[in-house]
C-alpha cells in the first residue's frame, strides 16, 4: 500500500508539472500584407548598379502587386544595400516593422551571362529563411527577378508563385467602328508586349496550353471561324480542323492532348473534344440548345460548360467524356464563360444579372457563390496558375471607353489594373514559365 | 484502527490514481473552457495562501507532502503552486537566466558567392543553359534562367518541433517549496493524538516532520519559516488579463492565407518569460498539426513571429503573478479566422 502510495504521489506530481502551463488559445488574428524590405541589390564591383536596382524594385513590384506583401518604402531604410554573403543587421530593419528581408545581388559570370542570388531573412526571429542562385542571359534579367520573387512568395505564404508567366490577350487598337483585334503576350506585369498576329483577322479566345507555350485561339478570315494553334516561341501556327460550320471557344486539355471546342450546327452549337495527333473529333454534348465555353477540370476527369438548355444560360458539369450533365449554378441572372481553377477548388465564371457583368467564383458542386466584382461589364476570368488571383477584362462603357484588363485576389481583394499598350480583352494566363 | 487506516490510504491512493487518469482526457477538452480559469481561484486558494516568508527563518529539510489534488479542477490549466519559483527573501534577486543570447549569426555565408563553392553540387546544374530539358523545338532559344540552391549558411533547423517543453525556467528551490504549508495531513492526525498506533508502519514511512513551514495567511505565533514570497498572490490570471493577452496576440498573429484556408492547422508555440514580461528565450514549437503538410512550416514561422512580435508582454502581465506566467502555451487556430 505505502508503495502504490508513493507511486500514486509520485505520478501527481508530474501530472501536476504538466498541467502547470498557462494556455491561451489564439484563434483571431489580422489579415495584413506582410511588411517586407527589399534593398537594391548589389552589383558587379560590389556597387549598386541599374540592372542590380531593377532587379530588386521588379522583385518589389510583383510581390507588392500580389496583395500578401507590403514592401517597405526603400527611403525609410537605415541601411541601404545589403550583401547576400551576410548576415543582415536585423536591428537595422526591426524599427521598420519589416518581417522579412531579401538581400540580394546580380553579377555578370563572365561567359556572357549574369547570375543572380537571394536570400530571403526572417527579420523577427532573425532566421535565415531560403536563397537560391540564378543563371541567364542578360536580356532575360526580368525573368530572373520574378523566379525570385516567386521564390520569396512561396517560402512565405507555402503556395507557388505566379510572377514568372506571361499573359495573352486580344490588343484592341482603332475606333469604335474599326477596331484591329490582334493576338498579343506580355509578362505577367505588362512588361515585353509582342504581337503575334498582325490584325488582319479578328482573333478572340486566346486560351493557354497548360503544359507549353501554345495558344490555341479562333480567328475570323473572311467568314469563316477557325481554330488555331500557335507555338509561341516558334510562331508557328497550325489549323486545327476544318470544321464546316462555326468553330469557337478553344479550350486545351490538361495534358495539352486535346481541345475542346464547340461548333455551330443551326442556331445551336455542342461540345467537341479534337485529339491533336489523331485528329479525331469527338461529339460530348448532344442537345438542341447552346452548349458553349467547355472547361476542363485540372485532373481532365470533368468539363464544365455553359448552357441554356435549360432555358437559361446556365452552368453544367458533366464527364469529360460526355454523357449527362449536371446543372450546379442556380442563382438568378445568366452564367457564362465558366473556367476550372488550375487547384481545383473553384470555378469562375461571368455572371449577367441587373444589367450588370460579374466576375464570381462558385465550388464545382455548386455551392459557395461568391461574386468578386461587378460593374458595366466586367467578362472573361482566367486563373493565375496557383488558383489565387484572376485576371478579367473591363469595359467601363462610355463613348472612347474600351476594354482594359484587370486582376482580383479570389478574395475580392486587391483589384488591380493591369498595365497595356491600348484597350485589351480576353486575357489568358500562362502555366508557370520555369 | 488498522483496518480504518489502510482502507483510508488505499481509498486516497485509488481518488489520487483517478485523478491522474483522468487528466489526460480532460486536457483535451479544454479547448472551450478557458472560461473555467476562475472556478480555480477557490480551488487552490489553500495552496497559495501563503503568509509571507521570514528572513530569519531557516531552511527546513525538503518534505514532499502530497497535496491533495482538488480532484475536481484537473482540466484547468491551472497554475499549479509547484511552478511558483518560491524564491525566499534570502534570494529575493534570483539571477535569471541570461537574458536570450543575442541572435547568434547562424548562417555562415560564404565569403564569396561563388557557385562553385554550392555544397550541394546536385542541385545546381552546370553553367550551361541546359538544352536537355526543352525536347520541343524551340528555335527561339530563350535562355532558361538556371535555378541552383544558394549554399545555404548553415541550414538551420527552422521549425523545431519540441515536444518536451523546456523544463520551468526559474527551478524553484527545493527546500522553499518544502515550506509551503502542509495542509493538514490526514496521515498526521492520527500519529498526534494515539500513541498506541504503531501496528502499520505507513505513517512513519509518510511523514516524520513536525507540521511546520508557512502556514495559513492566520498570524502565527512560532517564528515564522520561509514562506512564499508571493504572500497573498491571487491564484489565477483573470479573466481580463487572459483577455488582454489575447487582444495582443490577435493584432500579432497574421497567418498567410493558405494556412488559413488549411483548416485544422493548429501550433502551439510555448515562451518561457523574465520577470519583466520580456522573452526568456525564443519560442519553441511544442507542436503542429498536420506536421507533414508543405504548410505547417509557415503556419510554425508566422505563429513565431506572432509571439516575438507582440513581446514583451510586462504591461499586461502583473508581476504578482509571475508564477503563473512564466511559461505560456500560445495555442494558434485559425479555424474561426474570418476571411479565412
Amino acid at each position: 500500500v505505502a508503495l502504490l502510495l508513493a507511486v500514486a504521489v509520485s505520478l501527481v506530481g508530474f501530472a501536476g508539472q504538466a498541467l502547470a502551463q498557462l494556455r491561451v488559445d489564439i484563434t483571431q488574428g489580422t489579415i495584413q500584407p506582410m511588411p517586407i524590405a527589399i534593398p537594391a541589390f548589389v552589383g558587379a564591383g560590389g556597387g549598386v548598379d541599374e540592372l542590380s536596382q531593377n532587379v530588386a524594385q521588379v522583385v518589389t513590384a510583383d510581390l507588392k502587386r500580389s496583395g500578401l506583401f507590403a514592401p517597405v518604402d526603400p527611403s525609410a531604410f537605415i541601411e541601404q544595400v545589403v550583401p547576400p554573403s551576410a548576415t543582415p543587421n536585423f536591428a537595422n530593419w526591426r524599427p521598420l516593422n519589416a518581417q522579412a528581408l531579401v538581400s540580394g545581388s546580380v553579377a555578370p559570370t563572365g561567359d556572357g551571362r549574369i547570375m543572380a542570388e537571394y536570400r530571403l531573412w526572417d527579420v523577427v526571429s532573425g532566421q535565415y529563411l531560403v536563397g537560391k542562385q540564378f543563371f541567364a542571359s542578360p536580356d532575360n534579367w526580368r525573368r530572373l527577378a520574378h523566379i525570385i520573387a516567386d521564390s520569396v512568395y512561396e517560402r512565405l505564404t507555402g503556395e507557388r508563385g505566379y510572377f514568372d508567366t506571361r499573359v495573352a490577350f486580344v490588343d484592341e487598337t482603332g475606333g469604335k467602328s474599326q477596331r484591329v483585334k490582334r493576338l498579343a503576350i506580355m509578362d505577367q506585369d505588362g512588361a515585353n508586349v509582342r504581337y503575334l498576329t498582325n490584325g488582319e483577322d479578328l482573333v478572340v479566345t486566346p486560351r493557354f496550353s497548360p503544359s507549353r507555350q501554345e495558344l490555341a485561339y479562333a480567328s475570323l478570315t473572311g467568314d469563316n471561324w477557325h481554330i488555331f494553334v500557335l507555338n509561341i516561341e516558334t510562331g508557328q501556327r497550325e489549323l486545327i480542323g476544318n470544321f464546316p460550320n462555326m468553330a469557337f471557344s478553344p479550350r486545351f486539355s490538361p495534358d495539352g492532348q486535346q481541345v475542346v471546342l464547340s461548333l455551330q450546327q443551326g442556331g445551336n452549337s455542342n461540345i467537341y473534344r479534337l485529339d491533336l495527333r489523331t485528329r479525331q473529333l469527338t461529339r460530348l454534348t448532344d442537345s438542341p440548345s447552346i452548349d458553349t465555353a467547355p472547361s476542363y477540370s485540372p485532373d481532365g476527369s470533368r468539363i464544365i460548360f455553359e448552357s441554356d438548355r435549360g432555358g437559361q444560360q446556365q452552368l453544367y458539369v458533366m464527364s469529360a467524356l460526355g454523357g449527362a450533365a449536371e446543372r450546379i449554378s442556380f442563382g438568378s441572372g445568366r452564367y457564362g464563360t465558366p473556367v476550372w481553377s488550375p487547384r481545383g477548388d473553384l470555378i469562375a465564371f461571368t455572371k449577367q444579372e441587373g444589367g450588370e457583368f460579374k466576375i464570381g467564383v462558385l465550388r464545382p458542386d455548386g455551392s459557395g457563390e461568391r461574386i468578386l466584382t461587378e460593374g458595366f461589364h466586367n467578362e472573361g476570368p482566367t486563373w493565375a496558375p496557383n488558383g489565387r488571383v484572376l485576371m478579367f477584362f473591363r469595359d467601363t462603357g462610355g463613348p472612347n471607353g474600351g476594354p482594359q484588363l484587370w486582376s482580383v485576389d479570389i478574395t475580392g481583394y486587391n483589384e488591380q489594373m493591369v498595365p497595356t499598350p491600348s484597350f485589351a480583352s480576353d486575357p489568358a494566363w500562362s502555366p508557370l514559365l520555369g | 484502527m488498522r483496518v480504518g487506516l489502510t482502507v483510508s490510504i488505499a481509498a486516497h491512493a485509488v481518488i489520487l490514481g483517478i485523478g491522474l487518469i483522468a487528466f489526460p482526457d480532460m486536457r483535451s477538452l479544454e479547448a472551450e473552457n478557458i472560461e473555467a480559469l476562475p472556478v480555480e481561484l477557490i480551488s487552490v486558494a489553500e495552496d497559495t495562501d501563503l503568509m509571507k516568508g521570514d528572513e530569519s527563518s531557516e531552511v527546513l529539510p525538503e518534505k514532499e507532502e502530497p497535496q491533495p489534488m482538488p480532484e475536481v479542477q484537473a482540466e484547468t490549466p491551472s497554475p499549479q503552486p509547484e511552478e511558483k519559483p518560491a524564491e525566499k527573501p534570502v534570494e529575493t534577486v534570483q539571477a535569471p537566466p541570461p537574458p536570450k543570447p543575442a541572435p547568434r549569426p547562424e548562417p555562415e555565408p560564404e565569403p564569396e558567392p561563388e557557385p562553385a563553392q554550392a555544397p550541394e553540387p546536385v542541385a545546381i546544374p552546370g553553367p550551361e543553359p541546359e538544352p536537355a530539358p526543352e525536347p520541343e523545338p524551340e528555335p527561339v532559344p530563350e535562355p532558361e534562367p538556371e535555378l541552383a540552391e544558394t549554399p545555404a549558411p548553415e541550414p538551420t533547423p527552422r521549425v523545431v518541433t519540441n515536444p518536451n517543453r523546456p523544463k520551468p525556467r526559474p527551478e524553484p528551490p527545493r527546500a522553499v517549496a518544502a515550506a509551503e504549508p502542509p495542509p493538514p495531513s490526514p496521515v498526521q492526525a492520527p500519529k498526534a493524538e494515539e500513541p498506541e498506533f504503531n501496528a502499520d508502519d505507513i505513517a512513519a514511512l509518510l511523514n516524520k516532520q513536525e507540521p511546520r513551514g508557512g502556514g495559513t495567511p492566520t498570524p502565527a505565533a512560532e517564528p515564522q519559516t520561509i514562506g512564499s514570497i508571493e504572500g497573498r498572490a491571487e491564484a489565477a490570471m483573470t479573466q481580463s488579463e487572459i483577455a488582454a493577452l489575447k487582444a495582443r496576440l490577435y493584432q500579432c498573429w497574421n497567418p498567410p492565407v493558405a494556412v488559413r484556408e488549411a483548416g485544422a492547422l493548429v501550433v502551439e508555440v510555448g515562451i518561457s518569460l523574465l520577470p519583466d514580461g520580456s522573452l526568456a528565450g525564443p519560442p519553441v514549437i511544442n507542436s503542429v498539426s498536420m506536421a507533414s503538410d508543405p504548410l505547417a512550416q509557415v503556419a510554425a514561422e508566422a505563429a513565431v513571429r506572432a509571439v516575438v512580435q507582440c513581446a514583451p508582454f510586462g504591461d499586461i502581465l502583473r508581476p504578482e503573478k509571475y508564477a503563473i506566467w512564466n511559461q505560456i502555451d500560445f495555442v494558434f487556430d485559425p479555424r474561426e479566422m474570418l476571411g479565412g
